[in-house]
């Protein structure tokens, strides 16, 4: 009851952010809330396979491009419905995870993070071939996506709009891992040999769930481009894959939640640290070294601690 | 009586090895069927063969009238042949009663609903505590399995196995690394088991090919015994006629304690 409460008031205060931050004529911090929620979606979604199917994929990033330039091509044409752009990004984003995954999928351990590192450079490398979208130099868009009535160009709209899918994406995972699908996913990473001599083809399981955290994971490209608007190559760099492989890791690994917390630390830490100094970098890998020996289980597990402490 | 599971003219190697070297099994509805030989003789890889885990590359496995050969260890399971391993393989970071319902699951066939949440489920639930009352496990849980005592994990690994009522178990080796009382403990459950007193759902009792090393626990549960050496068969028959094999005494039972 008292967790229900607490995420209840965490929810009622980010609703209200826009508001505050409108009221103080700090409106800055809403394009930075609306990085933080549009990281934190690619996190929760990266978790699920991470943290609960055990698949350690280092190619993620080329979710978020494939969202990305599901809303820059449409709008390079004219097309400026989100609707279109979101329904895209999920067919397209989980497409290319049912293809990759068939593949990646017949692999483990390292194999598996090698071979989904390398899916992701090939498709970085087909986004810089697409000169017709600005290639390498990336594609700035002049008009914003509209949601019905809604313009996504309005900052603290799009914060709301990304709030949405946050929260959305936390419940259906939230869900899922307590279903009996999530009980095989996380048994499949637990001990796969003893889950298949029980019956079950956990390959199915890690694929579904691949799927599904591909198509969120687009979700979150594109909305990364409705607060942008602008697309690039650089969106699915092996670098921003291991930036989401650390925000689960900094967040709490198999947590869901953790992906949130995870995704804010390393956005605000960036924040902070590369206005206090150029080697931020370096001030960043100190305090994740830090975090790996006091916690296993990333802010989350601290956060359980103290709550148990109190 | 019908032979359930018929294996014939396996083999496995492993480069220059064959750890299963022309080996063939029957084991009939309901029987205890033990296979016995000196560390090394091919046991566990016989019961790779067997669950799916392995293929062979010679040889045919029927079970249950059907050519099982080709198939994976999944859809063996599904078919009815349960099995616990040598070194037990409880989820170690699930919960006791996670490991029963995630058990529960593959026995309804529940493995792809999404709709209700594991923990709130009555029917899986009333399943798991089930399984977990077969095996004297209930007051544990809430315990990690990981944390549990040797003895109990293996208790658990069996009420998994249980599960599914399978026609056939395949145990590799149940006592080892038990303490006296514990091993007695689990030859008590292996025979009520064998009797139909403890059982899931309706069907008969399962036939059980029981790998182990404990003679005393042989000799007690097995109606027919196999006994290897080298991945060979050297013996097979009753109790009685194996313990009085001169083949066998030289090679296996000549140097037991
Ligand atoms: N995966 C493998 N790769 C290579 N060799 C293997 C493999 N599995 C088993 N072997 C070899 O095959 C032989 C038979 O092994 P197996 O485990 O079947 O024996 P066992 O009868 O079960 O012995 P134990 O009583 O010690 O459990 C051994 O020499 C073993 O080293
Ligand atoms: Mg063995």
């Amino acid at each position: 009851m008292a967790r229900v409460a607490v995420w209840a008031g965490l929810l009622a205060a980010a609703i209200l952010l826009p508001i505050a931050a409108d009221a103080v004529g700090e409106t800055y911090y809403v394009g930075l809330a609306t990085r933080i929620l549009v990281f934190a979606l690619a996190a929760v979604a990266l978790d699920l396979v991470l943290g609960h199917g055990g698949m350690v994929s280092l190619g993620h990033a080329a979710f978020l491009g494939i969202g990305a330039y599901s809303v820059g091509i449409w709008t390079t044409h004219g097309v400026t419905s989100a609707g279109v752009h979101w329904a895209t990004a999920i067919a397209a984003g989980g497409a290319f995870a049912l293809a990759t995954g068939l593949l990646a999928l017949r692999t483990a351990g390292v194999a598996f993070i090698m071979i989904t590192l390398a899916f992701g450079q090939m498709l970085y490398f087909l986004a810089v071939s697409l000169k017709g979208y600005g290639g390498d130099d990336g594609l700035t868009l002049w008009e914003a996506a509209r949601l019905g009535p809604l313009d996504l160009g309005h900052d603290a709209t799009l914060y709301w709009v990304s709030l949405a899918w946050l929260v959305a994406a936390l419940l259906l995972c939230r869900r899922l891992v307590a279903s009996p699908f999530g009980l095989v996913l996380q048994a499949s990473r637990s001990n796969e040999r003893r889950a298949r001599a029980l019956g079950l083809e956990v390959g199915r399981h890690r694929l579904a769930a691949y799927v599904l955290s591909g198509a969120l994971t687009s979700i979150a490209g594109a909305l990364l481009v409705h607060a942008t608007d602008f697309v690039s190559p650089a969106y699915m760099g092996w670098q921003r894959s291991g930036e989401l492989v650390v925000m689960v890791i900094l967040g709490g690994v198999g947590t869901l939640a953790g992906g949130v917390f995870g995704a804010a630390a390393l956005i605000l830490l960036e924040e902070v640290l590369a206005g206090l100094t150029q080697h931020w970098m370096l001030l960043l890998g100190a305090l994740l070294i830090a975090m790996a020996l006091l916690s296993r289980r990333g802010v989350a597990g601290l956060l359980d601690r103290l709550r148990g402490r109190a | 009586m019908s032979a359930l599971l018929v294996a014939t003219d396996l083999v496995r190697r492993y480069g220059a090895l064959t750890a299963v070297d022309h080996v063939g099994l029957e084991v009939a509805s309901g029987e205890v069927h033990a296979v016995i030989g000196p560390n090394g003789a091919g046991k566990s890889s016989l019961l790779a063969l067997l669950s799916g885990e392995v293929q062979p590359d010679a040889g045919r496995i029927r079970f249950a009238g059907e050519d099982v050969t080709r198939l994976g260890p999944a859809r063996r399971a599904r078919r009815g042949i349960g099995r616990a391993f040598q070194t037990s393989a409880v989820l170690r970071d699930f919960s006791v009663l996670q490991n029963a319902l995630l058990a529960a699951v593959a026995a309804r066939g529940r493995a792809f609903q999404v709709t209700r949440a594991v923990e709130r489920d009555p029917e899986l639930l009333a399943d798991a505590r089930a399984l977990l009352a077969r095996v004297d496990l209930e007051s544990e849980a809430g315990r990690p399995a990981g944390v549990l005592a040797h003895g109990q994990q293996r208790r658990l690994e069996l009420a998994m196995a249980l599960a599914g009522s399978p026609r056939l178990l395949l145990l590799d080796e149940p006592t080892a690394g038990a303490g006296a009382e514990e091993a007695q403990a689990m030859v008590a459950l292996l025979q009520a088991i064998r009797s139909g007193q403890v059982r899931l759902g309706e069907g008969a009792p399962p036939a059980i090919v029981l790998v182990e090393h404990d003679l005393d626990a042989v000799f007690a549960l097995a109606d027919r015994i196999t006994v290897m050496a080298q991945g060979r068969v050297i013996a097979c028959g009753p109790p009685g006629a194996v313990r009085s094999d001169a083949a066998v005494r030289s090679a296996y039972l000549g140097d037991a304690p």
